[in-house]
């Protein structure tokens, strides 16, 4: 083997010195696109309209102007909007958690019945179907059944879903099968199983679709759209919208209830990154 | 062998199984099977919620096939839906390997890429529309690079699609980022030290060790990717409302409409059925494509 050269040694060095530099560089030039749309709204948001339309744009308030939280918390129903996206994200995280744990131990390895693999197999393929495909009929339901302009309209099709299912089942086959046959040879009842056991060793997975739940509810636009049209029934992310026909031009506005539209996710983000992280980690690569 | 007298279960305390998995099958059964029943039902009928609905056969099919605003929206989604299924993957996997290769950027660049992905749809469509207004922000910035350009692309038929590509990507790589970080993550260092050894240069590591380990992943978020861009409706109604010139009326856009603004339910239903199908189709495509040469 030739002994290798000094000056091309020297030479590799750099390049690959040079490469991890424009790497880095073009990394964080990806954050900054992620951001500059954000903070801009931000900043916006917070500008009298006279400066909003200044040319080049300002990135910075020079006149600090908060007339346009005032008119949004002026307005007769905002707080209204809080209210009805907070109980509805709420309602929605704890059935799908509830729900996705007890089917998730139903068909999980830890029973054994006839068709249970079919059902699961079953529950998975509904991920496939478009929203679309079930809407109408969903719709005459809650026509037939009195529920438009209901919380229970915009919360019923939410309740469980089979991601949830999936990601528990997978959590539930973690668990020892002696834990179970333990509770089982000291006369434990299967509904205790459930709560003792199924439950507590569930608890990192049932946290992580809690905060997922939550905020993909919070986030929800299309079904709201289809059964709310009462003002004060609307949700936030409606209610967002709906005042961009409203304030029409009004974009220092617009944008400041985007900003409050993303204030409360923002936070669920800024305390539970990594139930995030984790949800998504479980989600995907175990199956 | 005399197991038990019951086939359905082999222990006794199978049956509360079956028990748990009821108030699931109740559910699914009724916000899933029966409303995809339904709308099978209605998609053969001429029905506006006001008159009971009238069975028309396969009209609503024909006509969604000779109208060209159900044909444009269909292609509408397929390019979307394309773009956004090759640079979805592309994109997020070179910057998935540049964080690997950064290892101290990892937790700070997954942190702030997924910054966009938590986000409302809703939300995020408001700040870009505004954000796109021209001149503004990004002809500002522009200016700043010394380039003059003052136009907002959503206001273009030919250029609108490409806005809202834009913004979903923004919006979504972020995800697919997370994902093969994680696939990345499972790969053994082992196999990289041994190509290495070997004398394999980055191009050779990655043919031959990540491409073919990250095969499961792939898969995985080629589907979701997927699925995810071709259900997408916030977007186009929000931003662009599917205009301009119906440049980015998509199909979930014109489902809507048809059904909640003009109340033609059974040719709204007939479309989502269509809709299902190409996204049935197309997962079982992507599942041959990248099925594990051998598992």
């Amino acid at each position: 083997m030739r002994a290798p050269d000094p000056g091309r040694r020297i030479l590799g060095r750099i390049v690959r010195r040079l490469l991890s530099v424009i790497r880095v560089a073009l990394l964080v030039a990806l954050a900054v696109a992620v951001l500059i749309p954000l903070y801009w709204a931000i900043s916006s948001s917070f500008m009298a309209k006279p400066e909003f339309v200044s040319v080049p744009t300002h990135w910075w308030p020079q006149a600090p102007d908060l007339s346009s939280y005032r008119t949004l918390f002026a307005q007769q129903h905002f707080p209204r909007y809080y209210l009805n996206s907070i109980i509805v994200s709420v309602v929605v995280a704890l059935s799908v958690v509830f729900f996705s744990t007890l089917t998730g131990f139903a068909v999980s390895t830890k029973y054994s019945f006839a068709g249970k693999s079919a059902f699961f197999g079953f529950i998975l393929a509904t991920m496939l179907l478009p929203f679309e495909l079930i809407m109408i009929p969903l719709y005459i339901m809650m026509r037939t059944l009195g529920l438009l302009n209901t919380y229970a309209a915009i919360v019923i099709p939410g309740l469980l879903n089979a991601f949830g299912v999936f990601l528990l089942r997978q959590a539930v086959n973690e668990i020892p099968n002696d834990f179970l046959d333990a509770g089982r040879i000291d006369g434990a009842h299967e509904v205790v199983l459930f709560t003792r056991i199924v439950i507590p060793m569930a608890m990192p997975v049932m946290a992580a679709l809690l905060v997922f739940t939550f905020v993909g509810m919070w986030n929800s636009y299309y079904w709201p759209l289809v059964v709310i049209n009462s003002e004060p029934k609307r949700t936030l992310t409606l209610a967002v919208v709906f005042m961009q026909g409203f304030f029409a031009v009004d974009y220092p506005l617009i944008l400041g209830s985007a900003v409050l539209g993303s204030v409360p996710i923002m936070l669920v983000f800024a305390f539970s990154q990594r139930f995030f992280i984790r949800s998504m980690t479980l989600s995907g690569l175990k199956g | 062998m005399a197991l038990s007298r019951h086939r359905l279960f082999r222990r006794p305390w199978d049956r509360w199984g079956l028990l748990f998995l009821l108030p699931g099958l109740v559910f699914f059964a009724a916000i899933f099977v029966y409303p995809t029943l339904r709308t099978i039902n209605v998609s053969f009928t001429d029905y506006n919620l006001l008159q009971p609905p009238k069975f028309t056969g396969l009209a609503n099919y024909a006509t969604l096939f000779k109208q060209g605003i159900f044909l444009d929206s269909a292609k509408v989604t397929a390019v979307y839906v394309l773009v956004i299924g090759v640079l979805n993957y592309v994109l997020p996997f070179a910057i998935a390997i540049a964080l690997m290769a950064s290892r101290r950027l990892v937790s700070a660049g997954r942190a702030l890429y997924f910054l966009p992905v938590i986000l409302p749809w809703v939300v995020v469509s408001t700040i870009w529309r505004i954000f796109y207004l021209a001149p503004g922000p990004i002809s500002s910035l522009l200016g700043l690079l010394g380039i003059r350009y003052a136009a907002n692309p959503l206001t273009q038929p030919s250029t609108a699609l490409l806005g809202i590509i834009i913004i979903a990507m923004w919006k979504t790589f972020g995800f697919y980022v997370v994902l093969f970080l994680t696939g990345l993550y499972a790969i053994p260092e082992t196999y990289y030290e041994v190509a290495e050894i070997d004398g394999a240069n980055a191009a050779q590591r990655f043919r031959y060790v990540t491409f073919p380990l990250m095969r499961s992943t792939s898969l995985f978020i080629a589907t979701v990717n997927f699925i995810g861009a071709i259900k997408e409706f916030d977007p186009f109604q929000v931003i662009t409302a599917g205009g301009p010139a119906r440049a980015t009326y998509a199909t979930t856009l014109f489902i809507y409409e048809t059904g909640f603004k003009f109340l033609r339910m059974g040719r709204a239903a007939a479309a989502s059925l269509l809709l299902c199908a190409a996204i049935i189709l197309v997962t079982v495509v992507q599942f041959r494509v990248f099925r594990p040469a051998r598992d």
